[in-house]
């Protein structure tokens, strides 16, 4: 599977490469994309009997899990950020 | 961003009350799509093969502190809760990819940890749409280690709208390769810890 998303990233980058397909974008079509990917994504959570009625159980837990990934992710990498605006890599 | 998450909402309560079979590749197909039209955005920039080239060093170096700052502060919950270090760095180990890591987890620990492990992913993209906006203003490689894993999919395009074409390339990079190691870091904590 992720053999053929990244073959359609490298599709989609070469026609762009080439000056193909600009006319896509006034119709946003990442907007209308990413609206329906997130829409499935919730379909699927809400028709999950399982899953839907143990949110509550183990709610609690998976929002600190969440949100200490979260700070650690953007903690270190705001940091690496900075690191390299100083070494001028970025 | 209200648009994008009133999308989630819609979609749990229609997931509650049709009783609709989504296809299997139905994600797949939806992300091939939006890839592809990232990719096109992306291509279309001028001099691109020379900035993957300098990236290249970027993303790898985003994709290790990403992971790494995850696991470390997640690691200092197991003082104060009833996880135990290993449970809690297996179920931050998914970085947002919620379908593999809780599936792999039950497999090899417990279905307890391995729904803990769905919803906090769950939980870490929901909260990902609503602060990555926000988080672009003070650190751009910081709003795209926010999405972890599904930096190449679902969060690509709130990336794309929230940075700059630069970041959004390291934000893909980063999904592929945070995505590929989220198998071998769930191995390796089980086995080592």
């Amino acid at each position: 599977m992720l053999f053929f998303i990244l073959g359609a990233f490298a599709f989609g980058m070469f026609l762009g490469y080439k000056g193909k397909l600009k006319f896509l974008k006034k119709y946003k079509p990442v907007t209308v994309v990413t609206v329906l990917l997130l829409f499935f994504m919730g379909y699927e959570i809400g028709g999950n009997d399982e899953l839907f009625s143990r949110l509550s159980e183990i709610g609690l837990i998976a929002l600190l899990i969440a949100i200490f990934a979260i700070l650690g992710s953007f903690i270190f990498t705001a940091f690496l950020e900075k690191l390299m605006k100083k070494e001028k890599i970025l | 961003m209200i648009l994008l998450l009133s999308s989630v909402v819609v979609g749990v309560v229609a997931g509650r009350f049709l009783n609709f079979q989504v296809p299997d590749n139905l994600f797949t197909i939806l992300l091939m799509i939006l890839v592809f039209v990232v990719g096109i955005d992306i291509g279309s920039e001028e001099n691109i093969l020379k900035k993957i080239k300098v990236n290249l060093k970027i993303i790898v170096l985003q994709s290790f502190f990403m992971m790494v700052g995850s696991l470390v502060v997640v690691s200092i919950l197991s003082f104060f809760t009833q996880l135990t270090l290993k449970e809690s760095l297996l179920a931050a180990s998914g970085f947002g990819w919620y379908s593999l890591s809780a599936i792999m987890i039950t497999d090899l620990y417990s279905p307890l940890l391995g729904a803990i492990s769905f919803t906090s992913n769950v939980i870490r993209e929901v909260i990902a749409i609503v602060i990555i906006p926000i988080a672009a203003k003070f650190s751009k490689l910081g709003a795209v280690s926010i999405a972890g894993a599904t930096s190449m999919d679902t969060l690509l395009g709130i990336i794309s709208k929230s940075t700059d074409k630069e970041s959004t390339l390291i934000g893909f990079g980063q999904g592929v390769i945070v995505s590929s190691c989220v198998p071998l870091v769930i191995s390796l904590i089980y086995n080592l810890l």
